[in-house]
């Protein structure tokens, strides 16, 4: 007999951005979508989750404005209904393709409870499906030490003690404990079928549902947040399986209502119409009749929730590590033969990546002779490759520099980071395509960051800061954050650091002062020896590297000052001039320090 | 007409010979060149591909890297370019009004200068670079052979910054500019202005003018490089 269990994540879309994202927790969420040609429509909406109090009217400030909201309606016309919140709401389109890979990755992580586990197949699946046919006795401690289960089971002479389905039972406050500690709302349910604790996860609720709306339950089910009321998974369970009970459980479908058969919205629709609410209402019925009234999906579904039809739980699998190790007796003594050693590890690591369509975007090197401490270094790459030659130029550059033991006799491949390849086509006449020069940068970018070090190899970002040392941020091009991959033409684009609440975007036409910038900015700033006239005045006449700069002319100055409340605040005058010899030269003025420094040079 | 058609053949021809190997294929296109008036000591429109330009100045702040910048802006409209910035002093936001997308650029800063060369080299060689900017002080003629080749492989533009003193040492680079500061046109403006001489050091061929005279003036609409035509010397 199968054993089932249902967890049903209400609302995952919003349920993953908040997690994701927990900044968003206290934050009204609205999702859109591009769906038809009518422009961007609201495709659900959450509420947030903490109450902000609103602190004039101490009433909460967003709920009315939020649940205003109906799913379908135009973008726009919910931006202006939110218009003027206290609470600013975050609007965000809806990533289909983001929500069934964070499932899955949800799912992955559920390989406590079960060695077989999956995500619904449905177009927006909200379940996760453990197959716990067996497991029970896993779960036979009491309920309090269950936050994990345990690896041994108890005497067989404790078993007797629990009621028929009280190791079931804790198998469900399990997973319930363990989901809403990660901070997920869900509604867990256990029966022998995926149709059937998928019917119990979702209906089965705590509190009395009357009939259900069709609404709820079809694609709009991204709809609104569902009510505030727990969602308890125990009670889902109860329903279906009431201690003492010994059947299969099947007789409590029958008081469900249809929506509870995974139908489609239209088949539900038509029997509504009919009058058909109940599960059991629809058993009633002569079974040879169903198909030709209602298409062959209603008796599918039906026959699948009462164990009548197979279906198959598309069992994720756990993502195993991918390494290579190359043990030996004899040491190695030189580099070359360290070199062809890794080459063969390599084609080996290569061969096993190479059915899954994927490559190497992180790898992991580790070898170990006779000293203690063995060498680790890692190489990271722009964008992920399954060619082994390239790999093993990279790996060659890292060993030419490292320092190695005497006597290697341990070298171990690791594939820590593995992304899928991006498929190219050729062209017909193999001309050299776009795909060739992206693919010629990235093998350059990767070789540059192995041998000059990830720190040398930066794009810069350009930061709203008024110091002018502080406006660049400088990020290396081979780090493993997805935002700083290169795309298929370019880097990706750079978004300016944010330091106050509004997005900035640097521009020379919003940033005129971009171009009263040098080219050449000293780090740290030189300091030097100058006269000036008067103490405000600007500068008539300096030394630095050796020579005597006389100023024949000076614009300024500007005075650059930041706040007492940063670590070290400055306040300078800065002056631009221009010396005898026509070289232009940023100086300016320490108040603190009462000193001159040369800030930069307009190369 | 029929006399510029057939030197502009001609020129064509020399430069396929002037070209080592048949890697590089011949290409006709050019890379635009953006500061006006210097077609006159470049003989064309603008820059060929997978060439080295050096510019030479005497001291930082002399001015050489923003008309470096501004005559080869077109050269990043399209493609990577790449920052060799060993002495880890150029500043990324001054670099915007130069047609600078950050977004499409690279900054490498080695430590060592032998590393320098080593990326210089690599990044030339690279197709889908448009250019490579780096600051070169020492460069021995084997090295400066070697960077040549790469750049006709990769067929990118390899700009050069280099001091005064390197005019004495020989060089494998299409173009070797030397860039002077001149005694600035109104000295009681208010606005920056700056003005310099340009000249041709040397080139593959020789031309008949060799230097042009070039103004900057920071008006309300941006960095404006202009060549003022009236005063431009004839060759010597």
């Amino acid at each position: 007999m199968t054993r089932m269990v249902c967890v049903w994540l209400p609302n995952w879309p919003l349920q993953r951005l908040r997690h994701e994202r927990p900044e968003l927790r206290d934050r009204p969420i609205v999702l859109f979508s591009n769906t038809g040609n009518r422009g961007p429509r609201v495709a659900g909406v959450g509420r947030a989750l903490l109450p902000v109090a609103n602190h004039e009217t101490g009433k909460s400030a967003h709920p009315t404005t939020v649940d205003s909201l109906t799913i379908g309606m135009p973008l726009a016309e919910a931006e202006a209904l939110l218009a003027g919140q206290a609470v600013t709401t975050h609007i965000e389109r809806h990533d289909p393709a983001a929500d069934i890979a964070g499932l899955r990755e949800l799912a992955r992580t559920c390989n406590s409870f079960s060695p077989l586990f999956g995500i619904e197949e449905a177009e927006s699946p909200e379940c996760v499906l453990l197959d716990v046919t067996g497991c029970e006795h896993l779960f036979e401690r009491k309920m309090g030490t269950l936050a994990r289960p345990c690896s041994h089971t108890t005497e067989g002479t404790g078993r007797s003690a629990h009621p028929p389905f009280g190791s079931e039972h804790n198998i469900v406050a399990a997973v319930t404990n363990d989901f809403r500690q990660r901070g997920f709302q869900v509604r867990v349910a256990l029966a022998p079928t995926i149709g059937a604790a998928w019917a119990a996860a979702h209906h089965c609720s705590p509190t009395p549902c009357g009939s259900v709306d069709c609404r709820s339950q079809s694609r709009q089910r991204l709809g609104a947040d569902c009510d505030a009321t727990p969602i308890s998974g125990e009670i889902g369970y109860e329903a279906m399986n009431r201690p003492g009970h010994k059947g299969l459980g099947y007789e409590n479908l029958a008081p469900l209502p249809v929506t509870a058969l995974r139908l489609p919205l239209k088949i539900i629709e038509t029997l509504h119409e009919l009058g058909l609410r109940r599960i059991g209402q629809l058993r009633a019925l002569p079974r040879e009749t169903l198909p030709s009234r209602f298409g062959s999906e209603l008796l599918k579904r039906l026959d699948q929730a009462f164990g009548d039809a197979p279906e198959l739980l598309v069992p994720e699998r756990p993502l195993e590590p991918v390494a290579t190790v190359w043990v030996t007796d004899e040491p190695l003594t030189d580099r070359e033969s360290l070199k062809f050693v890794s080459g063969q590890l390599l084609d080996e690591l290569l061969g096993r990546l190479k059915p899954r369509r994927e490559g190497v975007r992180q790898l992991f090197c580790q070898i170990k002779g006779t000293a203690a401490r063995p060498v680790e270094f890692i190489v990271n790459l722009v964008s992920p490759s399954d060619i082994a030659k390239h790999l093993l130029e990279l790996l060659s550059l890292q060993i030419d520099r490292a320092d190695l033991p005497e006597g290697i006799s341990f070298v171990r491949l690791e594939a820590t980071s593995i992304a899928s390849l991006a498929t190219r086509q050729r062209d017909l006449f193999g001309f050299e395509s776009d795909a060739d020069t992206h693919r010629e940068v990235s093998s350059l970018l990767d070789r540059l960051s192995n041998r000059l070090g990830a720190t040398a190899v930066v794009r810069a970002i350009p930061v709203a800061d008024a110091q002018p040392e502080l406006s660049v941020r400088h990020e290396p091009v081979a780090c493993l954050c997805p935002e700083n991959q290169i795309s298929r033409r370019a880097l990706a684009p750079v978004r300016v650091a944010q330091t106050g609440a509004s997005a900035l975007r640097l521009t020379c036409e919003t940033e005129p002062r971009l171009k009263s910038r040098p080219l050449r900015l000293f780090a740290p700033p030189q300091r030097i020896e100058a006269t000036a006239a008067g103490p405000e005045g600007a500068p008539m006449h300096f030394r630095w590297d050796r020579c005597d700069h006389r100023v024949i002319r000076s614009w300024g100055p500007e005075r650059i000052e930041t706040g007492w409340w940063r670590e070290a605040p400055i306040c300078r005058d800065y002056f631009r001039v221009e010396t005898q010899t026509g070289q232009h030269f940023w100086l300016f003025r320490c108040f603190d320090q009462a000193a001159w420094f040369l800030h930069g040079a307009f190369d | 007409m029929a006399t510029r058609q057939i030197i502009a053949e001609l020129s064509q021809r020399i430069r396929t010979i002037e070209r080592t190997g048949q890697r590089s294929a011949p290409q006709t296109d050019i890379i635009l060149n953006g500061l006006q008036g210097l077609e006159r000591l470049l003989g064309e429109a603008g820059w060929p591909r997978g060439c080295l330009v050096e510019w030479l100045a005497e001291g930082r702040g002399a001015g050489s890297t923003s008309l470096a910048l501004w005559a080869s802006r077109a050269a990043w409209r399209d493609n990577l370019l790449v920052m060799i910035d060993s002495r880890r002093e150029l500043h990324a936001p001054a670099t915007m009004p130069f047609a600078v997308d950050l977004s499409r650029t690279v900054f490498i800063r080695p430590e060592q200068p032998l590393d320098a060369l080593w990326s210089l080299e690599q990044t030339l060689r690279t197709r889908g670079i448009g250019a490579v900017v780096c600051d070169v002080e020492k460069l021995s003629s084997q090295a400066c052979r070697r960077l040549q080749l790469a750049a006709e492989i990769g067929g990118g533009l390899g700009i050069l910054l280099r001091p005064a003193n390197a005019r004495r040492q020989p060089s494998f680079a299409e173009f070797r500019f030397l860039v002077q500061p001149l005694p600035p046109p109104n000295p009681s403006a208010v606005a920056v202005s700056r003005r310099w001489r340009v000249e041709l050091l040397r080139a593959r061929r020789q031309f008949a003018q060799r230097s042009i005279v070039v103004e900057l003036s920071n008006d309300s609409d941006g960095l404006c490089v202009a060549a003022e035509l009236a005063s431009a010397t004839p060759a010597a």
